[in-house]
């Protein structure tokens, strides 16, 4: 087996994992909190690409940066004020449909301001160039996108493990009737965790946005993958989710060796075998919606 | 300090609490007895408003109606709920369980400023396990640990629903000694759900039966401890 083309593959695994890992916890902490199924996350991440195209076209790659997961971020507390605080407490359903909605009309929304065409973002003069290690050559600027998403990973595990407020977002996935009870504002807990779930949406947009191709329907290749990856690595857990991440992209990524016609499915197998033997995921804490089965 | 004045609930279609009247004085234990699904748990519950009572009736706070109120400001006003299953969050660590006890707004009036130092002053285990995640403390840890976590709130009233509830005798002892501890040692008023037993009539200063939704009887410990036929009938005793 050519060990290059295995070296390209399991580097390519470790980007994609890690970027399916900043959706996937933005995904699972509004599941955890809010008890609701974000079925617009996915979109949230295709504005952020978006965004991320348009500013950094117009203006600078650094403000780009910055601006694109701030404007999808304020997008997302608008889409938690009008619509997904009406639904809290109520049947999940509801949140699910209420988003999928919304994304539906948001895609054509995307379509009229930007056309159906695709686009796609080109590396910046500071990113270009190769990694040479032998006969191994990667792309410099993907080895950034990783290290930015790995970075981004671990600030969460750090505000979620270290912080006063990341203890309280985590009680809330476990019981948000005694984070109440306790004295923290539940609805604005909610709307913190909501907005945070989207600022991360958009920053995994911004880290997409020069990987692929910018498109309408960006949004729903990548819904399903961290949706998948937050059930595998665990509802709850930070660690859980980035380590499912990096399992799935991997193992995806390098399948293409072996059945190159069935990647699209591994992510699938792989949460049925994780979950068959550990019904809360790998590292679990609350069953999906928050329901703990001890 | 707490009164509630013709307190009706509602479980859906079904009523669960009949014009409920209590109240707790400062600095005052009182307990609350009554068979099983007679409506205590409901009772603390409407008070910190997890199960919102409806009708025209008053839960008045230190002079103020906070009837209607969402529970975290009712926890801000100075009232700590420690419920029947602990509900101690099993995957924090006993320090970070405490941390979510703090309040960043509640402006407490109560006599002791609890932090870590206080809580494990009062809990020396909980020290030695502070790094532990709550799913490995014992039945009894886990209780002393959501008192704890309620203290580190500053509660001036303290509603403590059965939390020798499956403890063995002798750790039940001790919450009871330390239910004790909290009113006299730290000032605080508890209003307390217990099965019905000598020891608690020793130190509930006045104690309320409940059946079917409503308060059938109220007086001081002595008047329920004589009267062995109310105790027959409605505790089951």
């Amino acid at each position: 087996m050519n060990t290059t083309l295995c070296l390209a593959l399991l580097f390519n695994g470790i980007v994609l994992g890690l970027i399916w890992s900043v959706i996937a916890i933005g995904f699972s902490l509004v599941l955890g909190v809010g008890q609701t199924i974000n079925f617009a996350h996915g979109l949230l991440f295709t504005f952020g690409a978006y965004f991320f195209f348009s500013i950094s076209r117009n203006t600078s790659f650094w403000i780009a940066v910055i601006a694109a997961p701030i404007l999808v971020a304020i997008m997302s507390l608008f889409l938690e004020v009008v619509l997904v605080r009406r639904v809290y407490g109520q049947d999940p359903l509801f949140g699910l449909l209420i988003t999928f909605g919304f994304a539906i009309a948001m895609e054509e929304v995307i379509r009229m301001v930007w056309g159906k065409a695709a686009y796609s973002v080109s590396t910046p003069i500071f990113a270009r160039g190769q990694l040479i290690l032998g006969n191994f050559v990667y792309s410099r600027f993907r080895i950034l996108l990783a290290l930015f998403a790995l970075t981004i990973l671990l600030l969460v595990l750090w505000f979620m493990s270290k912080t006063s407020f990341g203890a309280i977002v985590k009680a809330g996935m476990f019981n948000s009737e005694m984070i109440s009870a306790l004295g923290h504002n539940l609805p604005l807990l909610r709307t913190l965790v909501f907005v945070m779930g989207g600022l991360l949406a958009g920053l995994a947009g911004v880290i997409g946005a020069p990987l692929w191709s910018i498109k309408s329907g960006m949004g729903t290749d990548v819904l399903m993958p961290g949706f998948i990856i937050a059930l595998i690595g665990g509802l709850g857990s930070i660690k859980g989710t980035i380590i499912g991440g990096l399992l799935v992209g991997i193992t995806t990524s390098l399948a293409v060796l072996v059945i190159p016609r069935f990647t699209d499915i591994i992510p699938y197998v792989m949460l049925i075998a994780v979950l068959f033997y550990k019904p809360k995921g790998l590292y679990g804490e609350v069953t999906i919606l928050g329901e703990v089965r001890e | 300090m707490l009164s509630l004045e013709k307190v009706n609930s509602w479980y859906g279609e079904a009523q669960v609490l009949r014009n409920v009247d209590l109240n707790v004085k400062e600095g005052e234990i009182v307990a609350l007895f009554g068979r099983n699904g007679v409506g205590k748990t409901t009772t603390l519950r409407s008070i910190m408003g997890l199960t919102p009572p409806l009708g025209k009736g008053k839960i008045v706070f230190k002079d103020e109606n906070i009837l209607g109120l969402p529970p975290y400001k009712i926890a801000n006003k100075g009232i700590g709920f420690v419920p029947e299953d602990r509900r101690i969050f099993p995957y924090l660590t006993v320090k970070r369980n405490l941390d979510t006890g703090k309040k960043s707004t509640h402006k407490s009036n109560s006599k002791t400023k609890w932090d870590y130092q206080k809580v494990f002053q009062l809990f020396p285990k909980l020290e030695i396990l502070q790094d532990s995640l709550g799913k490995n403390l014992s039945g009894g840890e886990q209780q002393m640990l959501t008192i704890a976590r309620t203290l580190m709130g500053n509660p001036e009233l303290l509603l403590l629903d059965e939390p020798s509830e499956g403890l063995a005798p002798l750790i039940a002892r001790d919450v009871i000694n330390l239910v004790l501890e909290l009113k006299k040692e730290y000032g605080l008023s508890i209003l307390i759900i217990e099965q019905f037993s000598p020891r608690v009539l020793e130190y509930a200063d006045r104690c309320y039966v409940m059946d079917m939704g409503k308060i059938v009887f109220c007086g001081c410990s002595e008047d329920l401890r004589k009267d062995v036929k109310l105790q027959k009938e409605l505790l089951g005793v």
